[in-house]
């Protein structure tokens, strides 16, 4: 089975190759083959190209029972049968995957989510903890418009060319014509101008911002869009834990974090167009370019494991990495 | 009747001074003898400026003295402080100091407080008249809304109210009904706009330049329908609607905001900074804005400027959430 789910994994890889913007691919190729093979890449695939579908997934809470396998959800309890088409699996699995539900034309959020460590269906984070109450609750949470977009404007990226008119935002036909998948347009705004200014011989016009020479703020505000920016969490939240996933916020907490400096920016350690390396491979030489060896009076490998303590949210099952860079103190409550 | 009470009040000067103030400020309150209510808890303020209960009493005799900005700013101060749940003072206050609010074109504040005021003190005429207005932003007290305009306030307010009790279904056949009723009265689709259509940008798009045909310089619809094209990276529509609303109210903090995120976002940090400079003297109070500033100083590499502008807004941010 591991290995059918491997050789689904490898054709799904290579679609999401397909997906990346070939047009960049011709100036930029190891960029581009090797982001194709990064998480984000495959934030998004269509429901019936997910590969953990594919063999089927199911489970029971109270007294709803969970059956999904390839575009199909299915929700039965209380004497009756739900049915909705999965149109697309948001995550890429490594840690989890959500499903967006099609069904009587709207859109949900589905109730249960895959999770890699429990190597099955939970509930989904954010929805009411505990078997569902009602039929209603049981099936999902209605997206409205304005959620799906936001959903949707962080797991996939444009397409140069506009949306058909008559395509309302925020609907599943809308999603349609987008790229899954964080792709080069995501960070770098304007790509697509870049990419036809290069073909029209008029670079002057085609310029991008060079995100190699950008402050850790600069950095913070491009990741940020996503995975949230400082101003984002203070003003509007969350607090408390439920913020130890967002690392641009948490970073910028650090006593080491300098706006202006490049070597507290999200890529000292996270190379955005590779796959994710160890961390303690790059978070050792990324704290190595301030710190001297011998500084620390404890260690002098894996700082990360230390000064970057792991926590799980309730419910999640997965382990966040707190991106604030701290000396962390026994038993101390979350630093928020 | 009266005299007996003063007396008591006199006599009541002359033990304990604070609770002789208290005594004589709600013994003269309750004879409806509202200068010398103010005077008395204008004293006991003075020495118990933290005192909430006296704070709000101060504002609420100012209230009825029709004293108004000086009755906001006690009550606003009262309600900042914290009012006991279970004091006598505390419905009255915040029925009051949403009102006022309202009356000073306040809506976003007043609509806060009015919440605060409806989960305590519950549902009245006046309540959802209130509600109305607030939707509507309409300066005015429940109490002088023209007799014409009566139903489609007491209609809007019960809108509100029913989007707030979660029934959404209910209330979109109301606003829809509001709609068809009033379809060129100011206020009506902004209000469908934003009481339901949060979720849905196109939609309250849709309905905001309805707004923009019955009241071409509406400036919340012009600002709403800036951050909407924002939103969509569509900067020069965005700038187009706050030039227009700053064109009608030069001094709207709400589309200077925006107008300076827009010139952040375009890479324009000095211009956006200047305008925020301007806003956060104008807005000390406002962690966005200096949060926003702090962004700007940092793309103009002012670190020391941009750390400090950052502290500030966490430091807002802290007091507004201490804040009941």
């Amino acid at each position: 089975m591991r290995w059918l789910a491997l050789i689904i994994l490898s054709a799904a890889c290579r679609l999401a190759q397909g997906q990346q913007t070939v047009v960049c691919t011709h100036c930029h190729p190891t960029e581009a083959r090797e982001h194709a093979a990064t998480l984000m890449a495959r934030t998004l695939v269509k429901g019936e190209a997910a590969p953990l579908l594919q063999p089927g997934l199911s489970v029971r809470m109270g007294d709803y029972t969970y059956r999904l396998a390839g575009n199909s959800y299915t929700v039965s309890g209380g004497g009756i049968t739900m049915t909705g088409r999965i149109a697309w699996a948001v995550g890429e699995g490594d840690a989890g995957q959500t499903y967006v539900v099609e069904r009587e034309g709207r859109l949900y959020e589905s109730r249960v989510t895959y999770f890699a460590r429990g190597q099955g269906l939970g509930n989904t984070i954010g929805h009411p903890v505990g078997p569902p109450a009602n039929p209603e609750e049981a099936f999902g949470r209605v997206l409205a418009p304005l959620a799906v977009i936001e959903c949707f404007s962080c797991h996939s990226s444009p397409r140069p060319e506009k949306a058909p008119d008559g395509v309302t935002r925020g609907s599943l036909a809308w999603t349609q014509t987008l790229l899954p998948g964080v792709q080069c347009e995501s960070c770098h705004k304007g790509a697509w101008q870049h990419a036809e200014a290069r073909k029209s011989g008029d670079m002057a016009h085609g310029r991008l911002p060079r995100l190699k020479k950008a402050t850790a703020e600069e950095i913070s505000e491009v990741c940020g869009v996503c995975h949230r920016t400082w101003n984002q969490i203070q003003m509007k939240g969350p607090r408390g834990i439920l913020n130890v996933r967002f690392q641009p916020y948490r970073i910028a907490h650090s006593k080491c974090y300098d706006a202006l400096d490049g070597r507290i920016a999200c890529t000292a350690c996270h190379d955005p167009h590779k796959r994710t390396e160890p961390a303690a491979a790059v978070t050792d030489k990324a704290c190595g370019a301030c710190h001297a060896v011998g500084t620390c009076k404890v260690g002098h490998a894996n700082c990360a494991s230390c000064h970057m303590p792991k926590y799980e949210i309730p419910g999640s099952q997965f382990r966040f990495t707190d991106h604030f860079i701290r000396v962390v103190k026994a038993n101390e409550p979350y630093p928020d | 009747m009266k005299l007996v009470l003063l007396t008591f009040a006199i006599a009541a000067l002359a033990q304990q001074p604070e609770e002789a103030l208290w005594r004589a400020g709600t013994t003269a309150r309750e004879a409806g003898e509202f200068a010398k209510c103010k005077d008395a808890f204008a004293r006991l303020v003075a020495t118990q400026p933290k005192l909430s209960p006296a704070v709000a009493s101060l504002g609420l005799c100012e209230f009825e003295l029709n004293e108004y900005p000086a009755a906001l700013e006690h009550l606003q101060k009262a309600v900042d402080l914290g009012l006991p749940k279970d004091a006598a003072v505390t419905g009255p206050a915040l029925e009051r100091v949403a009102e006022l609010a309202t009356k000073a074109g306040l809506f976003d504040r007043a609509m806060t407080l009015f919440r605060l005021s409806f989960a305590l003190n519950g549902e009245s005429p006046d309540a959802i008249a209130l509600a109305g207005l607030i939707v509507l932003r309409r300066p005015m007290f429940p109490g002088d809304v023209d007799p014409d305009d009566r139903g489609l306030v007491f209609r809007m307010g019960r809108a509100a109210l029913t989007v707030a009790s979660g029934q959404t279904d209910a209330a979109r056949t109301m606003l829809e009904g509001l709609a068809s009723d009033y379809p060129t009265t100011a206020g009506v689709h902004y209000a469908w706009c934003t009481l339901l259509l949060a979720g849905d940008p196109d939609a309250c798009a849709s309905q905001l330049k309805q707004e923009l045909a019955v009241t071409p310089a509406h400036v919340p619809s012009l600002v709403a329908l800036a951050v909407i094209a924002s939103k969509n990276e569509a900067w020069d529509e965005a700038l187009s609607y706050l030039e227009r609303a700053l064109k009608a109210d030069p001094s709207d903090s709400a589309a200077r905001y925006q107008l300076a995120s827009v010139h952040l976002a375009q890479g324009k940090a000095e211009q956006a900074a200047t305008e925020l400079e301007a806003l956060a003297k104008d807005a000390p109070q406002s962690a966005e804005v200096r949060a926003t500033l702090a962004s700007a100083y940092y793309k103009l590499k002012r670190k020391a400027d941009g750390d400090r502008e950052r502290a500030a807004a966490q430091r807002l941010q802290q007091e507004k959430k201490a804040q009941p």
